[in-house]
């Protein structure tokens, strides 16, 4: 699903001494099935930017597209539509509330008036695709699960409605480094097999780099930088103005580029980590084969 | 959105009132409570109306803020006047429609009546819009301290006040936060039946349970790994000073209840 | 026992009940030392045991067997449990649920009241305090007003006040955004360099514990690895096949050397940087 951003903004408490422009006529498309990742500071307009994606939020002022759904000041999302966006919030474990795992996961859809065989299918395939026995885990309170798994259910919790775009606020937050790995390979996987169109908030320019096809890069309320993650990252500058890190790969490529001479450079598109040791790997290895 | 509800109303200020002692104000509000109830003729009244006055004067409010902050209570006002003018008898008949009277006590008492409880909700809502509950808290602890002596738990019930006061807005954020995933899986908060919608709380209501016992549990250890137990041996920082706003409270205190004392019938 | 050791845990095992009554077991014979001084990094992904080792320290849970000595005090000892407390510091994960007070301020004085400091010597410590995590601007700020590195900074500023030998940082940083994770290992590195504070830090982040002089790994309740940075992390494989990450120049040596590529071991970037550039140089 195609998502444009025309001149969106976005005042919170309006008319109150608590005014506050969150969001200033932000204009953006993300053509259908990319992988986008969302930069910024805390504070940034990310959150409320993405709340606006269904509905949750509606523009003081601008126009939002969803597919063939028009958003503006004075025209809502649809109450129907909004199962084609599924919002995974940041620690979204705090939202699960009932006794089994399965109801909880079928909140969603049966929300939205689906059939009720329809429902536990689709139960069945959104708690298996993160990664979770169904069989095994069903009928088990949501509560004592640990912090990981929980918060994979509240994944399928959203999975279930089968959303066409998928929009997750810093889905590894706490998380550790193997927690980490395995909730995002699982949400790679599934953009892929389901053709979404992903949006993923995070705090981390490595996570930003592995995965997102485009990035968008908010710094108070605005988009500072937009464009695939290569031309990003050669803002090297502009990001560190904005009091954001570049990932590891990008210091360390232009870190050797300044040591290096001109015909030795190592180029700019390697912010992947296993593109840059094949790239090491290769340069290294050629004078030893000779 | 929904962090942005005042608790208590107050309005930060540096006027005069603001600055004065949460303790000086306490115990001139009852002083001031005494006195409504002790004037009963005109010149008392005319003197509490025009202390009430200066009062609004001296917090720097807008007098339409203040007057919006009274709304809720106009109708008891108004109820009050509207009762005392039909029931109460006495005095010259001033309007006769069948049985129907309208008699001098009757509208006497509904003035007065009402300038009483005009002037308690006044002076007392100027107490909220100016003093931050904390300071509020602050200084009930103070004025209450030497209850703890015959067993009441002071000190508990003010530190209970305190964490209250510091967990209302992050629970607010909360609440806003669950209602709005639960809202994006679907939930419809704003239509249906009473029942439905009342069972549509439950998504938020035990979210929000279970959060706050978390909170509580987590809190209880960070207050014991700070060696927090219990209010023996325990000392306050000493944070509310009077100075010479609260001897001119004081002393308004005083000339006032001599005011009224001489002047009334 | 060392004469400078701070904190030592001898034989320390403990285990909580399970769901059906069994007991669970947490922390099996640990042995560990912690000397005066010294910035400890103690790494472990979540379920190692790396909080409950971190809630024996000041008593806030006692072993099952074993002996934990702080300062010289058995934990056990329930006479020295507020001298215990007061020496031992703890910063915890969730940055909102820690801090007490309504204000900064209020906040700052928990400690001090519980501890029954006059109230004249309380707003010189507080001041203190504040000043040493750089949050003296906040003395009259709400609580939910702060970032939540500034939250962290006023919990380091409350136990600061309590004048701690040693501070333990349960995974204080992971809730945080980068920022914020930045400024509370600055603050927490400069405590320990100029206030001699020891410090614990309990965290999942490898690129944290580069920089310590100890680095302790758990996994299922047991000290897997111990030693410099530099010992730790050459252990990549050991590290990764317990969950655990290693930081960013480690990881690309290993995966170069494994293909033969001859680098000396490297723990921060510049070396590798360094290294790198004079194999491709000289090639």
């Amino acid at each position: 699903m195609q998502i444009t951003f025309d001149k969106v903004s976005h005042i919170y408490g309006k008319g109150t001494p608590f005014e506050r422009l969150a969001l200033q006529e932000i204009s953006l498309t993300i053509p259908s099935g990319s992988f986008v990742g969302i930069i910024g500071q805390t504070g940034s307009g990310k959150s409320t930017l993405i709340q606006h994606l269904n509905g949750l939020l509606s523009p003081s002022s601008g126009r939002i597209q969803l597919g063939d759904v028009e958003i503006t000041s004075s025209k809502r999302m649809p109450h129907v539509r909004r199962r084609d966006i599924g919002l995974v919030f940041q620690y979204p474990e705090h939202q699960l509330f009932e006794e089994t795992v399965a109801k909880d996961v079928s909140f969603g859809p049966l929300n939205f008036d689906l059939p009720v065989e329809m429902v536990e299918s689709r139960t069945r395939e959104s708690l298996e695709v993160v990664g979770l026995d169904y069989e095994a885990i069903k009928d088990r309170s949501p509560f004592q699960l640990s912090g990981g798994q929980m918060r994979r259910v509240a994944i399928a919790g959203v999975l279930a409605m089968q959303p066409k775009v998928l929009v997750l606020d810093e889905p590894t937050a706490g998380l550790d480094p193997a927690g980490r790995k395995a909730i995002l390979e699982g949400i790679y996987r599934i953009h892929r097999e389901q053709g979404l169109t992903t949006l993923l908030v995070t705090h981390s320019m490595e996570e930003a780099a592995s995965y997102a096809d485009y990035l968008l890069v908010m710094a108070d309320g605005k988009v500072a930088l937009q464009g695939p993650p290569r031309e990003v990252f050669e803002q090297v500058d502009l990001l560190k103005q904005l009091s954001l890190d570049v990932p590891e790969t990008v210091t360390l490529v232009s870190r050797m580029n300044q040591s290096l001479p001109d015909n030795e450079h190592l180029p700019h598109s390697l912010y992947r980590e296993e593109e840059l040791i094949d790239h090491l790997l290769k340069r290294l290895s050629v004078p030893k084969e000779r | 959105m929904l962090q942005n509800i005042a608790i208590g109303q107050y309005v930060p200020g540096q006027s005069f009132l603001h600055r004065a002692d949460p303790r000086s104000k306490l115990l001139f509000i009852i002083l001031f409570a005494t006195l409504v109830f002790l004037a009963n003729n005109a010149i008392t009244y005319a003197v509490l109306i025009a202390f009430t006055l200066i009062t609004a004067l001296l917090s720097r409010l807008s007098l339409s803020y203040i007057l919006k902050s009274l709304k809720p209570v106009w109708i008891l006002i108004l109820f009050t006047v509207v009762l005392h003018i039909f029931i109460t008898k006495g005095g010259t008949v001033y309007y006769q429609w069948g049985s129907f009277t309208i008699e001098e006590e009757g509208v006497r008492q509904a003035i007065f009546i009402s300038l009483r409880l005009g002037l308690l909700i006044l002076i007392s809502s100027f107490l909220t819009l100016t003093t931050s509950p904390i300071d509020l808290t602050e200084g009930l602890e103070r004025l209450l301290g030497p209850f703890g002596r015959v067993g009441v738990p002071v000190h508990e019930i003010a530190l209970m006040m305190s964490i209250a006061l510091r967990f209302i807005p992050t629970l607010m954020e909360e609440t806003d936060k669950i209602i709005k995933a639960q809202t994006a899986r679907g939930a419809n908060f704003s239509s249906g039946s009473l029942l439905r919608r009342a069972k549509n709380l439950i998504p938020i209501a035990i979210p929000l349970f279970i959060s706050a016992f978390r909170r509580a549990e987590e809190l209880a250890l960070a207050m014991e790994a700070r060696g927090y137990r219990g209010g023996v041996g325990r000392t306050r920082l000493n944070k509310l000073a009077f100075s010479w706003r609260d001897s001119c409270v004081a002393v308004a205190g005083v000339v006032l209840l001599f005011v009224i004392g001489w002047w009334r019938s | 026992m060392k004469e400078e050791s701070l904190l030592a845990f001898r034989d320390v095992s403990f285990s909580y009940d399970g769901e059906e009554g069994q007991r669970i077991p947490v922390l099996k014979s640990v042995d560990l030392t912690i000397e005066k001084g010294s910035f400890v990094s103690v790494l472990g992904h979540n379920g190692s045991g790396k909080s409950t080792l971190a809630k024996l320290m000041n008593a806030l849970l006692l072993p099952e067997k074993g002996t934990i000595i702080v300062s010289g005090f058995d934990t056990k000892n329930e006479e020295m449990l507020w001298e215990i407390r007061r020496h031992v510091g703890m910063v915890f994960q969730n940055p909102d649920n820690q801090i007490v007070g309504a204000t900064v301020e209020d906040d700052v004085a928990f400690g001090l009241e519980n501890m029954g400091v006059d109230p004249g010597e309380m707003r010189k410590r507080i001041d203190e305090a504040l000043h040493s995590v750089g949050m003296e601007k906040y003395l009259m700020a709400q609580p939910h007003r702060l970032s939540g590195g500034q939250k962290q900074r006023v919990a380091i500023a409350g136990i600061m006040a309590m004048r701690p030998s040693l501070i333990i940082l349960d995974e204080a940083t992971a809730m945080l955004d980068p920022q914020g994770r930045q400024e509370v290992m600055d603050l927490a590195r400069r405590l320990n360099r100029e206030e001699g504070i020891t410090i614990i830090n309990i965290t999942h982040f490898p690129e944290e514990a580069v920089f310590s002089d100890h680095v302790t790994v758990m996994n299922a309740g047991e000290v897997l690895l111990e030693g410099s940075p530099h010992d730790v992390f050459s252990q990549v494989e050991r590290l990764q096949s317990v969950g655990l990450d290693v930081p960013f120049a480690v990881r690309v040596r290993h995966a170069l050397a494994a293909k033969g590529i001859e680098l000396p071991f490297v723990l921060h970037q510049e070396e590798l940087v360094e290294h790198v550039c004079r194999l491709l140089l000289t090639k």
